[in-house]
């Protein structure tokens, strides 16, 4: 787990480019490292390599076989330190989402400012969390 | 505080802006990163559409930097056929890890080609030549 200290790194998984755009420029001028895919295989790439990621936010709907309710459920069993946060454009898609993504689904469009919020407040959630641990050990 | 933030915006708006088209994760995650690091702006793109997509959305480009080979119908040859006729101030550096693609590619002040595997500062440096800066 990154420090505060540290640069947090959010992965954007997103096929529509122009979206994938906006929303990665805005948050590397809040100052996140990102990394962008558009795939499931991207993610695991990211992962398998041993690089670390804080946040993954990722569409519903990815290019390739695996969708974003998958990659979202795998991270949730095996990478438990990596809060997922997912997006959608699809109604009816929410109900599903809610049970894979703390706070539920950010429907599109969204502002990035949103997001942004989203990012620190499950930070901050995850920094309480492990303090509360700390105390307790 | 505004003018501080208005100096870093300045600043972030000068950084010359690098299209990477490339189809493969890893080589797009790496290459970007670098570049990132290096003061460029960088937009991914994984394909050809997705690069014309970027450009006709009125997005400021300096230099297109795409791969030959790609997935989807449009290839780099063509985009680049396409960047040299909407957009010829655009500059356009093309790879391949087939050294016999080079022979097709214009090249000239504001074409180009690097044979893959490139190193990353080499990249760089040729970017920055091509750029004039």
């Amino acid at each position: 787990m990154n420090t505060n200290t540290e640069q947090q790194v959010v992965m954007v998984v997103e096929p529509d480019v122009l979206v994938r755009m906006v929303i990665a420029d805005y948050l590397r001028e809040c100052g996140y490292k990102v990394i962008e895919g558009v795939a499931a295989d991207d993610v695991w790439a990211v992962l398998q390599s041993g690089d670390h990621m804080d946040v993954l936010l990722a569409d519903v709907e990815l290019a390739g076989d695996v969708d974003g309710f998958t990659v979202a459920t795998r991270i949730r069993q095996t990478y438990a330190d990596v809060d997922v946060i997912l997006t959608s454009g699809i109604s009816g898609a929410a109900d599903k989402v809610q049970d894979l993504c703390e706070d539920g689904p950010f429907k599109k469009p969204y502002q990035p400012k949103d997001v942004e919020t989203r990012i620190k407040a499950l930070q901050a959630r995850r920094r309480a969390s492990e303090n509360k641990d700390l105390r307790q050990d | 505080m505004e003018a501080v933030a208005s100096a870093r915006q300045e600043a972030v708006d000068r950084r010359k802006v690098v299209l990477l088209v490339e189809d493969e994760f890893r080589i797009r995650w790496t290459t970007s990163e670098y570049l990132r690091d290096a003061g460029f702006r960088v937009i991914e793109a994984t394909s050809a559409h997705e690069a014309i997509e970027v450009i006709s959305c009125l997005t400021r480009v300096d230099i297109v930097f795409s791969d030959i080979n790609l997935n989807g119908e449009i290839n780099g040859h063509l985009l680049a056929r396409w960047v040299a006729k909407y957009h010829p101030d655009v500059v356009m550096l093309l790879t391949s890890g087939d050294p016999s693609a080079s022979a097709l590619v214009a090249t000239g002040r504001t074409r180009g080609f690097v044979p893959k595997p490139y190193l990353l500062a080499d990249l760089q440096l040729r970017l920055e030549e091509m750029l004039g800066s």
